[in-house]
């Protein structure tokens, strides 16, 4: 029971960076523009593709990251220049809608690509061995891929925190996140702290899909909708435009879906006679082991309790009406 | 230093400024006085270029401004301090004067500066660690100031900085505008206060409904028979 609940405890953390990662890119680009970028998603889906050819093209790990990472920031820099700059301070909705255009135009033109060099849809991803099979600790074995998920996420975001906390820029992004026209009025170059935004959401989504992808083993030119659509209720539990509160929301989904899969027909897991047949009845009857599949319904139950209770989120505050 | 030719500036469908002219002179304090919604702060917010005039020019040292990007007439020399503080209060004092020194890269100045600031707020020394947001309304409006001034400008606009506090700290504001304007700064100063104002101030403009309806010395306005009755609330009903 107790090695049973500490490999759920490491799965939360695995699958919380995961979404911590993503949720964070979201949440600094929303804190300065207001800008819900749903094509954030489809910037995992880049990482993957790069991965696919890179890794394919027998790249080691180690050569074929930067190409990946790099890869997919310059993406997240061209979507900022070319279609988020022209619509800055543009109505909500023309900014929302306009986040599904570019990820609909990176989908599609990913297709084309895969169809162009004669690949299918769907392609099996080639997972460097570094970062496949299980490692075992006593009676424990946890997947290579979810300590890598756990140790970048913590890597990167304490990373993160730094640049947030320590460097002139990272001061500027929070300045401007928090009150945008002054910010401007120190000097800070906004389309800077905006491109710096954009570039370290890109990198951190590619982390991201990289080890996305190791654990879903293959990928498609949609597989970033679910993903970005969790980091979204991730960043809106947290507090949605707060960094902190991305990487808290995170790691809360993280738990919370862990929790509902793992208690999912625990009472069968239970050695006879550990508990008493009542209370093993009593959880074969509520948490059946057909729980597991409602898992995004009581994550969406969640959020819509965090929206009605505390619509700023954990952490989260006020949004001030007055910003230019 | 700082000339406004027939500057015209819209909301929309609103005409928020409609031909103002002014000029400020090296070390001057220079005043915009006016009631409330008169165009005062849009004059500020053009100027440092948050806000595009319509029509008009905009000069500052012989350069044009009229088009120029915030952080680039800050860089030449123009800091604002704004209407409502705006500090950033997740950030700490440290922090936000930090950020008002963000246009410039000369080390040794922007420590000079820091202490500069230290010594005319001795109490922001002492919360220097302190998130922004922590600090009193009388703090915050002197961290509002001190930030502006480590941007090291030559030209400092001040948005109603007495605007919400109370008489003892609007009193200890002014003095440290007057003190300001002892190290021979050159200030443009928006305030509803305007006795205050025109005490203070070597010149003054009115502004009402996005004109300059009144210029000149701070001294002859205080007794202009329009200003005492709109204003300074001698002699009868204001208008």
């Amino acid at each position: 029971m107790i090695d049973y609940t500490f490999q759920q405890i490491v799965n939360a953390l695995s699958a919380g960076s995961l979404y911590a990662l993503m949720a964070v890119g979201l949440a600094m680009v929303f804190g300065i523009l207001r800008l819900i970028n749903f094509a954030h998603g489809d910037l995992m889906m880049i990482s993957a593709y790069l991965a696919v050819f890179s890794l394919g093209a027998g790249l080691s790990l180690a050569a074929a990251l930067p190409v990946i990472v790099i890869g997919t920031i310059i993406v997240g820099l061209l979507m900022e220049r070319v279609a988020y700059r022209p619509i800055r301070g543009a109505p909500d909705v023309a900014m929302l809608l306009t986040s599904f255009a570019v990820g609909q135009i990176l989908q599609n033109g990913t297709l084309l690509i895969t169809r162009l060099a004669g690949k299918p849809t769907l392609i099996a991803f080639p997972s460097p061995d570094v970062l496949s099979g299980v490692v075992t600790f006593g009676s424990l074995t946890i997947p290579r891929v979810n300590i890598a998920s756990f140790v970048s996420g913590i890597v990167l975001l304490g990373l993160l925190s730094v640049f947030v906390t320590r460097t002139t820029l990272g001061l500027s992004m929070r300045a401007a996140a928090e009150d945008l026209s002054a910010a401007r009025l120190m000097g800070i170059k906004v389309n800077r702290v905006v491109a710096t935004a954009f570039a370290i959401g890109a990198g951190l989504a590619a982390v991201a899909g990289l080890l996305y992808s190791i654990q879903a083993g293959q990928i498609n030119p949609y597989m970033g909708f679910t993903p970005v659509l969790k980091a979204f209720i991730a960043a809106v539990i947290g507090g949605f435009g707060s960094i902190t509160g991305a990487v808290l929301g995170g790691y809360v989904l993280g738990f919370l879906e862990v929790l509902v899969t793992s208690l999912a027909g625990i009472g069968d897991l239970l050695p006879a006679g550990s508990v008493p047949p009542e209370v093993k009845g009593f959880l074969q009857q509520w948490l059946p082991s057909g729980l597991a599949s409602w898992r995004d319904a009581v994550v969406f139950v969640v959020l819509i309790l965090v929206l009605l209770v505390r619509p700023q989120g954990i952490i989260g505050r006020r949004v001030r009406e007055d910003e230019l | 230093m700082l000339e406004l030719i027939d500057v015209h500036v819209r909301y929309g469908n609103i005409r928020a400024l409609q031909g103002v002219s002014l000029r400020v002179q090296v070390g001057e304090l220079v005043a915009l006085i006016g009631s409330n919604g008169a165009g005062k702060s849009t004059i500020l917010r053009t100027i440092s270029g948050l806000l595009r005039p319509s029509q008009g020019a905009i000069t500052f040292e012989g350069a044009d401004l009229t088009t120029a990007a915030t952080d680039r007439i800050v860089a030449m020399g123009i800091s604002q301090c704004p209407e409502g503080r705006r500090i950033f209060g997740s950030l700490t004092v440290a922090e936000n004067l930090r950020l008002g020194a963000v246009s410039r890269s000369d080390a040794a100045g922007i420590a000079a500066d820091r202490a500069m600031v230290f010594e005319l707020f001795p109490l922001l020394k002492e919360r220097i660690d302190q998130p922004g947001g922590t600090l009193s309304g009388g703090e915050q409006q002197m961290l509002a100031i001190g930030r502006a001034l480590m941007g090291r400008p030559r030209l400092l606009l001040l948005d109603e900085p007495s605007l919400g506090l109370a008489p003892l700290m609007v009193e200890r504001i002014f003095g440290t505008i007057a003190e300001l304007k002892r190290q021979g700064r050159t200030i443009l100063l928006v305030e509803q206060n305007v006795h205050q104002a025109l005490d203070v101030a070597d010149r003054a403009y009115v502004v009402e409904t996005g004109r300059i309806t009144l210029e000149g010395d701070a001294g002859t306005l205080r007794h202009d028979p329009k200003v005492e009755q709109s204003y300074l609330g001698v002699g009868g009903v204001a208008l």
